[in-house]
């Protein structure tokens, strides 16, 4: 039981607590460039207008238009940048 | 004390029909990614997706076996807590619930053994044959089930005669005004679930530093069927709120927390209510302006209709309704935050190393199960006081049995499913502690439940005592 415990709190500190297992410390030290700024609230935008359009408030046909457009864009995105691949 | 039959009967169905469904969106979600899986197994000839396959064939034949018991408790219930209903509405609902059993059932049991069994016994093109089988199964049933439950929604294709149910047309009581919005919003809804427990599993691997490429397959593919589902779910369930707008006006009153006939224009979204039923106001409203009209009416200043609309004899309660529905929809809303991340994220080929997305998606693996119990329940709180709109009331559907006998029943089904849980539980984590590689080629019969814990305490020694034979 006590061996189960320390395995359980073990794995709670790798989960909330921290030692770096995955390149924490290279994002963190990574540079947050005004192109990035840029990009991230462009992609928040892209991302808030495609959930809205999804919801209908521009009308059915923008609803279906966008539910296309945003599978063919994850679709695009899931096999041009298939990371399993390149890193594993 | 005075027990009152009714308060216990819905009590009781609602407690079983809870815990029921979080084991078919389970089983629904897991076996269409086993089917994919295997797909591509058999497709790339890559192991890992077969370590993959091994690995949640173990966690979907516990959630299925789980499902299928508490299934079946439910068919009782209608006999047991609610005699009247099934009297009246038998002639309509039972069909399609032997259906079930004749399509789905059926099907199911006749590849499942193949399909837990089978992996080493016969070739692979049969065994994929028996999970494509399986996942179909999976999904005949939720359709008739579905159709059941859409039929209590928006009835159509009967008449009422002598106080009885009589069918006049049985493809509009299968295929009734609302079934075909509202399975699709069902079978995404297992779909999404089963994504997001994939992915938080996958996740937790990776966190953990176990099971590397297991576990980047996993959030790989999880989110990449979580992205689509989600996406469509959004488009699939506005279009069934815009149906049930038109068939049950007082649902959605309900769920968006308005109770004036008319709202201001614009309208403001309401994100907490405490409603007062008695007074047909609400004491407090923390809402945001001018979304209500977007989101609602699709335009900048569209008014919503309230809950004073309707009679108040045939007005549901509108907190368990709002609430039901705005769990569901903000659990959506996080989700659709979680998957456009991870897209942005894919782009920038920081998917796996990101670890506060990796711990979100942690905390996310329960959200598909939650969303949908919401989903439910403002279904079935939003339907009342029908328990077949506009034809019979719940508290007409009643058995006429004595509350104390409802409260021992219940009672029991808490002790008893308390029980299912935990072993449950107990069971899929330590599946998930002992990880992928371990993972059997098939399902293992233990032959009991003692035997099963006993197999399980003894490999946990094993593994922590590597030296000491058993």
């Amino acid at each position: 039981m006590a061996l189960r415990t320390i395995a359980v709190l073990r794995d709670r500190q790798m989960l909330f607590g921290a030692p770096d297992l995955l390149g924490e410390a290279q994002m963190s030290a990574a540079p947050f460039s005004a192109r990035r700024a840029i990009g991230v609230v462009l992609a928040t935008l892209l991302g808030i207008g495609f959930f809205n359009a999804l919801l209908g408030v521009f009308g059915l046909s923008a609803a279906i238009i966008a539910l296309l457009l945003f599978i063919s864009l994850a679709v695009l995105i899931f096999y041009g940048r298939s990371l399993d691949k390149t890193q594993s | 004390m005075k027990l009152d039959p009714e308060v216990l009967a819905r009590v009781q169905f609602a407690f079983t029909v809870t815990f029921h469904i979080i084991f078919p969106t389970m089983s629904i979600g897991l076996a269409a990614f086993l089917m994919v899986i295997e797909g591509l197994w058999l497709k790339t000839k890559d192991p890992v997706y077969l370590e993959i396959y091994r690995f949640w064939m173990g966690i979907f034949a516990m959630g299925f076996g789980v499902g299928v018991v508490t299934g079946i408790v439910l068919s009782f219930e209608f006999g047991l807590g609610f005699a009247k209903f099934a009297q009246i509405a038998g002639p309509a609902i039972g069909p399609s619930i032997g259906l079930e059993v004749l399509t789905a059932f059926f099907l199911e049991a006749g590849f499942l053994g193949i399909m837990l069994f089978g992996l080493k016994r016969v070739g692979p093109k049969l065994h994929f044959f028996a999970t494509c089988m399986v996942a179909l199964g999976t999904q005949i049933s939720a359709s008739w089930i579905l159709s059941a439950n859409s039929w209590m929604q928006t009835p159509d294709g009967i008449t009422f005669e002598n106080g009885r149910v009589v069918v006049t047309n049985w493809l509009r009581v299968i295929h009734n005004p609302s079934w075909l919005v509202r399975l699709p919003h069902m079978l995404l809804a297992a779909f999404i679930t089963g994504s997001f427990f994939v992915a938080g599993v996958g996740a937790w691997y990776l966190l953990c530093g176990k099971h590397e490429i297991f576990g980047r397959r996993t959030v790989s593919l999880g989110l990449g069927f979580a992205t689509v589902a989600v996406a469509c779910q959004l488009f699939v369930g506005d279009l069934l709120y815009g149906k049930m707008l038109h068939y049950q006006p007082s649902k959605m009153q309900a769920a968006e927390g308005f109770w004036e006939e008319n709202s201001p224009s614009p309208a403001p979204y309401n994100w907490i209510i405490i409603p007062d039923q008695t007074h047909q106001r609400n004491r407090f409203a923390l809402a945001t302006p001018v979304l209500g009209s977007l989101w609602l009416t699709h335009s900048l200043r569209g008014r919503v209709a309230g809950l004073k609309n309707t009679p108040r004899d045939l007005q549901p309660t509108m907190g368990m309704v709002f609430y039901g529905f705005h769990t569901m929809f903000i659990v959506a809303i996080l989700m659709f935050f979680i998957v456009a991340v991870s897209l942005w994220l894919r782009v920038q080929q920081r998917l796996f190393s990101t670890r506060w997305f990796l711990r979100a998606l942690v905390i996310m693996t329960p959200s598909g199960f939650i969303a949908t119990i919401a989903g439910w329940y403002t279904a079935e709180t939003g339907r009342q006081p029908w328990v077949i709109w506009g034809i019979l009331r719940t508290a007409d559907a009643i058995s006429p049995v004595p509350g104390g006998a409802m409260l021992s029943t219940l009672i029991a089904f808490v002790v008893i499913y308390a029980l299912f849980i935990t072993a449950f539980l107990i069971f899929a984590f330590r599946m998930i502690r002992r990880g992928p590689e371990d993972a059997p080629d098939h399902a293992e019969a233990s032959g009991s439940l003692v035997n099963a814990l006993r197999t399980q305490v003894m490999d946990h020694a094993a593994a922590t005592h590597p030296g000491e034979g058993r």
